[in-house]
């Protein structure tokens, strides 16, 4: 069943130099439970349509079409001012975000406050919600310590006296505390030690498969979507590249962008091969360029790649390309073309 | 490349040409240790001192790529910054080509700073604002005292080329807003490169990377290396970066050296049980991948606060009384390759803790 239905979405943030082209008709699904890796560069528009989601997008990004479904809801109509930002703050969305929708930040260190115990700051969150006691709501942060895996005798410990890792354990049980549908993890893992890292993500895939939510990861590692996603947003320039599950993306790629994207990461695990780089750089996205956005990039370009937009074909079930070329190239992509 | 005039001079120090064979850095029990007294703790009288580099030995031959990783706070930001003498070491020696440097100062020590240059984590801090590329790179020329003005031009040119930066001409007036995070790296490679210099410490030179550009970068480097023979220390904290980049490995937890060898021998055979934990938990792209369990407990124990015997015991599944209370020395599990565990031996017989499906090779 279908939890989240984004359709053509468009998001641009008002610049001083113009309009950044941050999301450019973005339209992604994602069925309850199910876990969904949002991969791209930085400023390929992944964070923004996650924001866009969560309704957190900031004050100068106008939404500039499409709609967001979240459980037969539209979003905007709730959220929307008429000339496309919006609202600050809106009842009918405060019930939505984090009861409905919650979210995991990158920087677990700057998310918590540091001079209040973190206990207080998950009750607080639960108290503000729900209509339940004080004394309810910390019996439910001491199970959702058990849940992620802290000591309940850490409860009324403040930020400073927690690891980084259990710092990113606390905001993940408080994004869990109102047994949310949706949960959008922004790098959740990205300023955290290997072993700490590998730890939370295998907790935060069992908790996810155990309580039956839906989960956005956005990362840049390929390899964390690997381990956690069963479906893959390949993003660039503001546009999906490619989309499917995690095996077609890793083991089926119809998309050059992606075969880059992924020849360019080492493994410890295999031979040594060599790693590509893609030549040039991740185009500006106050003048994107036209048709195909990775075409200057890309060795495969042929002039139909600089004037049409490339249709997303479909290479499997589920499984869409945009390039035009996909049919010829699928499985017949090889990393070493951008050397 | 155009040979380097020296106006500073060069006294004592014997620098013999590039290339060759031999070992061009020789760390002996290094130690760093921080001293919290005069800080924060003044008025509790308390004395309390973080042990960031404990007694880390370690060789590093021309053309050789050492790589340094480690969890955060584990010291090999430390042991690359005593290195270059951006710290002063507490005790140890630092040889680098055959002269104690561990205690250089003033002119000498700037003699020396020609020889050994640093590339810093985040290119977007460590170039000014406020200076041209030319300047940024011809900067340490100035310090230095190296070439007239006009040559100035074509040594930092040609730095720039040996970075990749084509055509370099174009680049000399533009200012670091201008560039990307690629180009701003490869600047700060341009710089580190302009003087000549013998040894590179780099720390997480390409972490901050957006990755369709850290594979370039990582090339350029081992590309240096092949050509004029350079060794590096590599200082990252993803072992995946480090395989590919390193001839040579060195684990580090909690301020020492708790294994190193050869890469591959170390990643397929490790002999301390941090590094089966640290290889058990990195993340491969291959959702094929199976993870196995984590062997280790807990959390990193406060530097201030070494364990007793063996410093990795509370996190060591393993561990037994002997590891409570007497404290590892390196054992030599084969050929150049050592770990600071009471069983290494045991783990090193254990066999390869993932064997890789096909037989090992660099390529390219």
């Amino acid at each position: 069943m279908v939890l989240l239905d984004v359709q053509d979405l468009i998001v641009h943030y008002k610049i001083k130099t113009g309009w950044v082209h941050a999301v450019d008709g973005v339209s992604i699904q994602l069925d309850k439970g199910d876990t969904l890796g949002l991969v791209g560069e930085s400023a390929c528009g992944k964070t923004t349509l996650a924001y866009g989601i969560s309704q957190l997008l900031p004050n100068n990004a106008y939404i500039k079409g499409g709609r967001i479904m979240f459980d037969g809801k539209n979003l905007f109509t709730l959220t929307m001012k008429k000339d496309g930002r919006l609202r600050e703050y809106d009842n009918q969305l405060n019930k939505i975000r984090w009861k409905q929708i919650s979210m995991i930040f990158q920087g677990a260190m700057n998310a918590l406050n540091p001079v209040h115990p973190v206990g207080d700051q998950i009750v607080e969150a639960i108290v503000y919600h729900e209509d339940v006691t004080k004394q309810r709501a910390r019996k439910r942060v001491e199970q959702l310590y058990d849940l992620v895996g802290i000591p309940k005798d850490r409860i009324d410990n403040y930020p400073h006296e927690y690891s980084g890792g259990m710092k990113q354990r606390a905001m993940i049980a408080m994004a869990l505390a109102l047994n949310p549908k949706l949960v959008i993890a922004d790098e959740p893992t990205t300023a955290l030690d290997v072993i700490t890292q590998t730890k939370i993500l295998s907790k935060v895939r069992e908790l996810q498969s155990e309580l039956d939510m839906a989960m956005i990861i956005i990362t840049h590692d390929v390899s964390v979507v690997a381990k956690t996603a069963r479906r893959i947003a390949v993003m660039y320039a503001g546009q999906l590249a490619e989309l499917g599950t995690t095996k077609q993306i890793f083991k089926e790629t119809a998309h050059p962008y992606t075969s880059g994207l992924l020849g360019s990461f080492p493994s410890i695990k295999g031979e040594i091969r060599r790693l590509v780089t893609i030549k040039g750089n991740p185009p500006s996205l106050v003048e994107p360029p036209p048709a195909c956005r990775f075409h200057p990039r890309c060795p495969y370009a042929q002039e139909i790649c600089k004037k049409v937009d490339p249709p997303g074909l479909v290479m499997g079930e589920g499984h869409i390309s945009f390039c035009h070329f996909s049919k010829d190239l699928q499985g017949k992509l090889s990393p070493e073309v951008f050397e | 490349m155009n040979t380097v005039s020296a106006t500073v001079g060069q006294p004592s120090m014997i620098v013999p040409p590039p290339g060759g064979e031999g070992v061009v850095l020789s760390v002996k029990n290094l130690v760093k240790h921080f001293d919290l007294k005069k800080s924060m703790f003044a008025l509790s009288g308390l004395s309390l001192t973080v042990k960031a580099v404990d007694d880390v030995s370690f060789d590093i031959h021309v053309g050789e790529v050492l790589g340094l990783v480690g969890e955060s706070g584990c010291g090999k930001t430390t042991t690359g910054r005593l290195i270059t003498r951006l710290e002063n070491p507490t005790r140890g020696r630092i040889d680098f080509l055959g002269r104690d440097i561990a205690n250089l100062k003033g002119s000498e020590m700037v003699a020396f700073r020609r020889y050994i240059q640093m590339i810093f984590q985040d290119p977007y801090e460590s170039l000014n604002p406020r200076f041209t590329v030319y300047r940024a790179v011809a900067d340490p020329l100035n310090v230095l005292g190296i070439g007239e003005k006009e040559e100035r031009v074509d040594l930092v040119v040609d730095a720039l080329d040996e970075a990749g930066l084509r055509p370099a001409t174009e680049l000399l007036g533009r200012f670091p807003h201008e560039l990307s995070g690629g180009q701003r790296q490869r600047v700060a490679i341009a710089r580190a490169l302009v003087v000549k210099p013998r040894f590179i410490v780099a720390d997480e030179p390409v972490s901050m990377l957006d990755v369709s550009i850290r594979a370039g970068v990582m090339n350029l480097m081992l590309e240096l290396r092949d050509k004029y023979d350079i060794p590096f220390l590599f200082i990252t904290h993803d072992i995946s970066v480090a395989r590919y980049m390193s001839d040579n490995i060195g684990v580090m937890y909690l301020g020492r050296l708790s294994e190193s060898g050869p890469t591959e021998e170390v990643i397929t055979h490790p002999a301390h049980p941090y590094t089966r934990a640290l290889l058990a938990a990195v993340p491969v792209p291959d959702p094929d991948h199976e993870y196995p369990p984590i062997p280790i407990l807990g959390e990193l124990p406060s530097p201030i606060n070494i364990p007793k015997g063996c410093r990795f015991h509370t996190r060591c599944v393993f561990a037994t009384q002997l590891c409570r209370e007497i404290e590892p020395w390196h054992i030599e599990v084969s050929p150049g390759h050592t770990a600071l565990c009471h069983f290494a031996t045991d783990f090193y017989s254990m066999g390869p803790y993932r064997p890789p499906p096909e037989p090992l090779k660099r390529e390219g």
